[in-house]
Parts: C-alpha cells; structure tokens; sequence
C-alpha cells in the first residue's frame, strides 16, 4: 500500500533533525477470531508524530480508529488480539518493554483522552478522588501537593468552581462537565503525547471548540504531539497541522492539512471532503454523533 | 425523598409482610390437623369430654380468625406460649436456638464471601488460565455436592479420625466450669466440620458470579481508562472491583436465605442445637407453639438479612443515595 | 450465573436471559453438540431415567426382599471372582458364611455362584403391570448379590436403589413441571394482566420467599398430614416441593412477559383481534422458552435434594419404598456410619443426579443464549 505523501511548503514543518516522538512502523492489528482466519483491523500502518505538532486522523466509524488509539499503548480489549510492527516512543520500542516498563508510558509518556465521558469515569467514585488517584497513584507526591495539583488542574480546564471541590460523583455532572474532568486527569499525567478519540463527539458546538482551545493552549506550551482522531473531517481542518485518513485500516493519504484538502488524491479523500463542504462549508464543525 | 425516608418505607413495608408469613404458618399448622390433645385421646385415662373440655379451655375449637388474632396479640405482648416438649417458654428456646444458627451460618456466611469474593477476582485476572479452571472445577464440584452428603462424609471422618467431635455446639459434658478460653476454642472446635460444609458446597456459586462479574468490569471504559492512564494494576482492579459491589450486595440477603435452608440438614446431621433442629422436633412432637415461632423467627432472620443488605446497597451506592 | 443448590431453593431467577424467542433450533443443537459437559451430563440424566424405568428388571431383587440372616453385609467387591464356564470363565460371586451374626461378621465361602445375565429370579410386575421374573443380571436361587452391601434387614442396598431412583426421579420431575407450570401461570397472569393482579401475585412470591426453603417445606409438608396412601403421599410431596419454588420462576417470567406484551408481533395480534388466552399461548410463552428449558434441567436440582431432604428427615417417601433421601437416612446414626460406610451410596447417586443437571442445564442456557457464550 503506497501513502499518498507530499512535501507541501507550509504549516509548522517540524526541523527534520529532530527525532519524532512517537513513530509508528507497519502496525497490524487482527481481532483472532473462535473460527476462521483472523480478521484485519489495521493493516500497515505507519506515520509519525512530532512534539508541538497536531495530526489528525480521520476516518469513518469501523476504520479502525479507536483500535489504533488503544494498540499504540498495547491496551486492546478482548476479542483476543495479536499486533505486529513497531509503535516507538522516544525512541523506545513498547513491544519490547515488560508490563511495567509498559505502565509507567502509559499517561506519562501517551495518554488518551478516552471518546466517552460518561463511561470513562468510575461511577462510583467521587471525581475529586479519582484525580487524587491519577496525582499520588505512582506514589512520591505527598497529599498536600497533590490536592495543590488538583487545584491548579481544575482551574486550568475551568472547573475552579466545581461544586464542593471535586466532592461530585459523575453521574451529577453534565457531559460537558465530565469531559473537562476527564481532561483533569490526563493532564495530570503530564503526558508527551496525548491521544484524543473523539474528544468532543458527545459534547455541542461550543463546548467542542472549548475544549480543542484547551488542547491546543496546552500542546503550545507544553510541546505536546497531539493525535486528534475525528470522523469529522471539518473539526480536523480547523486543528491539525497534518492530517491522516484511514480507511478500512488502512492509511490512504497522508499530508499537510491543506494540502490533503486543496487536493484530495484519494478517492475516499475526495469523498470525505466532498461530504464536509456539503454538510457545513469546509472549516466548521459538524454536527456531533459518536463513532 | 430523602435517604431517611426511603429507609423507613422500606422499613414498615417489612411488616404487612411479616403479618402475612405469620397468617400462612398459622394455616399452615392449623391445616396438619391434630395438635397438643390430640394425643391424648388415645390415651384411654383420659375420657373425651376431659380432652373436649380442655380444647374449650385453650379455645382451640374457635374460628381460625379468632384464633389468629388471639395468638397475634400475645405474640404483640411478647408472649410467644409454652413449648409442650420442652415445658419452657417458646421465646427463651427461640431466643438461644436462633443465636446458635446465627453463629453457624453467620460463621459461613462470613467465610464463604470472603473466599468466594476473593477467588472469583483472583479466577477472572486470567481467564481460562490454569488457576481459573482449576478453581472452576473445584466451583463445580462443590455446587453438585448435596449438602448432607458432605456432612455425613465429615461425620465419618470425625467419628473415625476422633480428630472433630461428632457433633453438638460444646463438650458432651458441659462447660461448667470451664474458662473462657478453653470454651471459645471447644466453640470453635465444634464449629469446624459444619462450618465446612456449608463453605464448601456453598462458595463454588459465589466464586462463579464474581469471576464473571469481575471479567465484565475487567473491560469496562472507566476500567480500561484507569490503565490508560497507568494507574497501578492495585487500582485499576480496584475501579473494577467496585462495580460488583452493588449486584454482589443484592445478592447478599438471597445468600443468607439459601445459608439458612442449607444449613438446615447440616444442623441435625451435626447435632446443631439450632433453629432447624428445634423446628424439626417440634414437627414430630407436635408442637404447635413451638413450630409456629421457629418458622416466624427463621422469615424474621431471613427478612432481617435482605433488610440489611438493601439498606447497604442504599447507603453505598452515591446513584441511589442521590436519587429523587 | 449458576444458581447454587446448596441452599435447597435454587435462585434460578439469577440471570434470566433476554425476553424474546431462542436463537434456531438447528443452531442450538450445534452448540450443545460442541459442548462437552452438557454431553456427559445429558448421558448421565439419560441412563439415569432408564434405570428409572426398568428399575425391577435392572435391579437383581425386589425392594422389599429380606435377609434378616445377612443384615449389613459389606459390598460384595472382594468376594467377586472367575469361575469356570463353558467356553471362558466367567464373573462370579462367592458364597456368604455368617461368622458372627451379633457384630455382623461375613466371611467368603468355598462355593462360587456365576452372575448370569437375565437370569431367572424372583417375580416381579414390571410398571405394576407386566408379571416378569427374568432380571438384568443376578444370580441362582442359593447365591446372594449384595453389589453395594445390604441394610440392616439384609435388604440389598442396589435393588433398594435403584428403585429408588424411579421415586426421586419422578417426584422430583413431577414437581419440576408443576413448578414451572405454576410459574408460567402465575407469571404469565401478573405480567400479562398487570394491575391489582399483578400487584396480588407478586406480594405472594414476597411471602413464599420470606421463609427460608426447608422451614417452609417442612410447614407446608406437615399441613398435608401424615396418614396418605403411597401414592397420594408421592403426588403430595411433589404438589409440596412445587409450591416451594415456583416463585423465582414467577418473578422472572413475569419480567419477560412485561417485555414481550409490547413487542412488535404480540402487538399485531392484538390488533388482528386475538384474545388473551391465544396471545398468551401462542405469541408469549414460546418467549419464555430459553428461560423455561434450560431450568427444566437448572432447577432439578433443587427438587431432587428437598426431596432427598424431606425423606431423610423421615417426612417424605416412607418404608417400604425407597427413595435417595429415605436410604440415606440409614447413614444419619454414627455408629451405623462408621460401622457400614457403604450406607453412603444413595449420596452418590444423589451427587451424580445433581451434577449431571447442572451441566447440562449450564450448556442447554449458554446454547439458547442469543448473547452467545460468555468467558
């Protein structure tokens, strides 16, 4: 499979010296299945990412998204799986690293910001505690320093005026609310890449636009690789410095935003930007629905 | 409505409840025909008018309302009769019967969430793996094996061993005299064999639901987002633990129930002087009294159990306490 | 997950599968086929049921055969052996010499006795019926055969049970489609009717299981009376044991019956003018099939042990009939327990029973399951 890939002038180019952050060689991901052959989820997947920058993935529900955002960490739910090829970060290959060599990349090294806030929460668990686990869970962060942290994080995705200081359980907030906590614990974990899936298919209009100010804010200051998986293509335009498209996992085109959009090389692409200039004109979000 | 309130209607709905289970043992025994005189018919000292006379006297040949109601209000005034066996008063057998039930299955209760919660977790960490189907079997087994089965093996075993006593709650002899230590360790001395055969035949289905219940939490979103993060494998499984609390909760007052029909053989196999085998003595000797306030006080214990467990799962779980 | 017999009163309501007609039958019977467990355990129940049925031809006495003379012989395994037969030697059985009749003592004599197959033994009537004398196997008038040792009449404990898996077998599957059947009444009425019904039905199914299952039993027992003829009595008790455990049933069909009432299908019929009676039958039960069968087999645990269990409590199946539970009860006396072991035999049978249901209950619910098989 060949990637459709240009060098376009433009965008924030990374200096070519620079190692990337994360690099990812012909990742394959079967779902074994009870009979039969296994069944391909990804198939030769490969791009990198570099700290400051943003790249999007876009593909349609059942491409494979969310399985790539969950093998890049080796986290992937049953059916059992087998993966192959390389995800390396920092120039580390995961595959090689033991269980918790493995645990300690997660949320430190990649973290992701997981597509359904309601259910990525622990409903029975106040979610002040819930952030006080993320701070003092890896053990040499004292309570009082962790509940300073928590402050600083609440502030810092606009939730300083959370009732009763975390004291909520889940279930009280709006899903608006629950992704800004979600958010509250990623960042806590002081990631160098951040994986969002779907980060805002649940929320409105503004509240999505918020919460990519956010990221974004926070991938400048921090030189964080931000991964931004959509299936909407209009979000992506507006935020990634370079986008991918998936497609049946498989990655068909590959390029500087613009680039991809002036130009679309592959059928799928065009099509894809065909249906975003239709739906709302090429830099405005769609409509949310979750993949 | 509050916490409180919800509580208190759970509370009094408990007691047209316990009225009803009164009226049906009440029937129930008034239905088995014979009772206290019954016997004394055949006994040729005793002509009939003397035994008609004296069923007149206890009111035994009124309506079976009028009886009810009669028995409902000395039992309101805590006066639950004379036991004809035993020449005692109903409430004090009852009263120390049910405690020594309570220990037994309260006992195995206790073991048998402890050990069934912890071996179901430690089967779901890794299904299908050597320890999982080693403690399903094991599971399996102990569900398929009828309770007075392995009861009469540990009899065997202690009665040919002498390493248990054969049955009863202390000492053949007694423990006048006796001090505290020596008889809490005679206690649980005795205890052991039927001890073990309700945490034997009762654990395998406990185990079972919790290994399938911790799989299911095991990939939950908020679980799997505990490992995204890279929480430490000790509170990821502990986000996923959580999630039983509740089905496991409700489960607790069947549990309770199912202890108590359980234990029931394993009661008169070992010589259990408890509620079971109170209630069976007083089935074979007739007595009414007897019978009427085991069977009342066994649904109270039963009631009593899912009551606790209810209000549990109401205190513990913030979706309930916050509801309305 | 599996309901736990240990408590007598299986919780079969524990997880009641979707509301909504099987997965097809063919498929179903694919998965079985798969299904190891469910295999074994289908040939046990099966074996089982033919011996129900041919207990007195199977059996080489009758149940009521006594020698008084052998009381508590020990099971014959030693004194099996080879005698000389025509072409090849063959199974045999050596005599009994009494060497002290106070403690029970047995010795093998010189002679040997071959086991034949259908031989000529005592007469019996096959179902009350056919007058018979040939039995499955045996030995000459002369010999004896206690396989599994005699009681304290000197009644052969094999015979004694194997009729008496025709009485636990049959009370306790009789009192399994009276369960179920009161279930799918009682279920299918509250959930179907709703309203004052419904509300009546389920505070009923509150009362019944409020009193933990044996007191109940034993209430409910007692309040049919002692005296019966054999027969009432067996109708009784499984009338008895129903009326137990058929509330969890109720409660769960009646879930599945508020489910289904408003579903597509159920809804045309109403509209093309079917009763209540008809929808019931024809557009709800089958609905509750993959609830109703797997149980058949789930729930018959239960029944076989409050069986076993009234019985050894002296209240059920009375001497001269023999059931699992009756036989059992010779064992309840220690000193008859360490001095004659082999009276646990009919917990055996009993273990055997209740665990050839559960598997194959277990595999009949995973392959009627639409959800498909979980980890």
């Amino acid at each position: 499979m060949t990637v459709g890939s240009r060098c376009a002038p433009g965008g924030p180019q990374p200096p070519a010296s620079e190692e990337p952050i994360l690099q990812v060689v012909d990742l394959e991901v079967d779902f074994l299945l009870e009979q039969g052959p296994p069944r391909p989820i990804l198939t030769g997947v490969s791009f990198s990412l570099y700290r400051g920058e943003t790249v999007g993935l876009v593909g349609e529900s059942g491409s494979g998204k969310s399985t790539l955002a969950l093998a890049l960490t080796r986290l992937l739910p049953s059916p059992p799986t087998r993966v192959r090829g390389e995800v390396r970060f920092a120039g580390r290959d995961l595959s090689s690293l033991d269980p918790r060599a493995l645990r300690e990349v997660r949320g430190r090294g990649i973290a992701t910001l997981p597509q359904d806030p309601a259910a990525s929460l622990d409903p029975l668990q106040r979610v002040g505690a819930q952030l006080q686990e993320v701070l003092i869970g890896r053990g040499g962060v004292t309570r009082a320093a962790a509940a300073a942290a928590a402050e600083r994080l609440w502030q810092r995705v606009g939730l300083a005026d959370l009732p009763d200081q975390g004291r909520a359980y889940p279930h009280q907030l709006s899903g608006g609310l629950q992704q800004r906590v979600l958010l509250a614990l990623v960042l806590a974990c002081e990631p160098q890449v951040l994986v969002a899936d779907e980060p805002t298919s649940a929320l409105d209009a503004t509240r999505q636009q918020e919460v990519l100010d956010l990221l974004d804010t926070w991938r400048r200051e921090q030189g964080l690789g931000l991964l931004l998986i959509s299936h909407d293509l209009g979000l992506l335009a507006t935020r990634a410095d370079r986008l991918l498209v998936l497609q049946q996992g498989r990655l068909v085109e590959e390029g500087p935003t613009a680039a991809v959009l002036g130009e679309p090389e592959h059928p799928y692409t065009r099509s894809l930007v065909a249906d975003a200039l239709d739906l709302a004109g090429p830099v405005a979000p769609g409509p949310g629905g979750s993949s | 409505m509050n916490a409180r309130g919800l509580i208190l209607r759970r509370v009094l709905g408990l007691l047209p409840l316990l009225l009803a289970v009164s009226f049906l043992s009440f029937w129930l025994l008034s239905r088995a025909g014979g009772d206290a005189f019954s016997r004394l018919l055949a006994d040729p000292q005793i002509s009939q008018e003397q035994v008609a006379g004296l069923r007149a006297l206890y009111g035994l040949d009124d309506p079976l309302p009028t009886r009810y109601l009669r028995w409902l209000s000395r039992l309101l005034q805590g006066d639950l009769g004379l036991s004809l066996r035993y020449q005692l008063p109903v409430s004090q057998l009852i009263r120390e019967r049910t405690g020594n039930t309570l220990l037994l299955t309260g006992t195995s209760l206790v073991l048998i969430w402890v050990l069934g919660v912890g071996l179901g977790v430690l089967a779901a960490l890794r299904p299908r793996g050597l320890l999982d189907r080693l403690l399903g079997l094991l599971a399996y087994l102990g569900l398929s094996t009828p309770p007075v089965l392995l009861a009469l093996l540990l009899l065997l075993f202690a009665a040919s061993t002498g390493l248990f006593p054969v049955g009863g709650l202390h000492d053949q002899l007694g423990w006048d005299g006796w001090g505290p230590g020596a008889r809490l360790r005679d206690l649980v001395w005795h205890l052991v064999l039927p001890v073990a055969v309700l945490v034997l035949t009762g654990v395998g289905g406990l185990l079972r639901q919790v290994r399938g219940l911790m799989i299911e939490a095991l990939g939950l979103p908020h679980v799997r987002n505990a490992r995204l993060l890279g929480l430490p494998e000790g509170l990821v499984l502990r986000h996923a633990g959580r999630q039983l609390r509740n089905p496991l909760l409700t489960q607790l007052g069947g549990s309770l129930g199912g202890l108590l029909g359980g234990s029931f053989l394993v009661e008169i196999v070992f010589a259990w002087p408890g509620l079971a085998s109170l209630t069976y003595e007083a089935v074979l000797q007739r007595d009414a009294p007897l019978l009427l306030a085991s069977l009342l006080a066994a649904a109270v214990l039963l009631v009593l159990g899912n009551l606790l467990a209810d209000l549990a799962l109401l205190g513990l779980d913030p979706r309930t306490r916050h509801a309305g | 997950m599996s309901p736990s017999v240990s408590g007598g009163r299986s919780p079969a309501a524990a997880r009641a599968p979707a509301a909504g007609g099987g997965p097809p039958r063919r498929l179903v019977w694919q998965r079985l086929r798969r299904d190891r467990g469910a295999l074994c355990g289908g040939t046990v129940l099966v074996v089982l049921l033919l011996v129900a049925l041919g207990a007195e031809f199977i059996a080489p006495y009758r149940q009521d055969t006594q020698r008084r003379d052998l009381a508590f012989h020990p099971p014959m395994l030693r004194q099996l052996g080879f005698a000389e037969g025509a072409v090849l030697p063959r199974l045999a059985v050596a005599g009994v010499q009494v060497v002290d009749p106070q403690r029970k003592q047995y010795a093998a004599g010189p002679e040997r006795w071959p086991i034949r197959l259908f031989v000529r033994g005592e007469p019996y009537r096959l179902w009350g019926l056919l007058p018979c004398e040939r039995h499955l196997f045996g030995v000459d008038p002369g010999g004896v055969l206690f396989v599994l040792g005699s009681d304290q009449f000197g009644r052969d404990l094999l015979s004694r049970l194997l009729h008496a898996t025709r009485v636990s077998l049959g009370v306790a599957l009789l009192a399994v489609f009276l369960s179920l059947a009161l279930g799918l009444l009682l279920g299918g009425l509250a959930g179907y009717a709703g309203g004052w019904l419904d509300f009546l039905l389920m505070r009923g199914t509150e009362l019944v299981l409020a009193l933990p299952g044996l007191y109940l039993l034993l209430a409910l027992r007692d309040s049919f009376g002692r005296e019966l003829s054999p027969w009432a009595l067996l109708g009784v008790l499984a009338l008895v044991l129903a009326l137990v455990e058929w509330a969890p049933h109720a409660r769960v069909i009646r879930g599945l019956v508020l489910a289904l009432r408003d579903r597509e299908h159920v809804r045309a019929a109403r509209v093309q003018g079917f009763g209540p009676a008809s929808l019931l039958v024809r557009q709800i039960l089958p609905g509750t099939s993959s609830y109703v069968i797997p149980n058949l087999s789930l729930s018959l645990p239960a029944f076989v042990l409050n069986e076993a269990a009234l019985s050894f409590l002296g209240l059920g199946v009375q001497e001269p009939q023999a059931s699992w539970g009756l036989l059992l009860r010779d064992a309840q006396s220690v000193r008859f327990l360490v001095d004659f072991p082999w009276l646990l035999a009919p917990g055996g049978f009993l273990f055997l029973a209740v665990a050839a249901c559960n598997l194959l209950g277990e595999g009949l619910r995973d392959a009627l399951d639409l959800q498909g098989v979980r980890g």
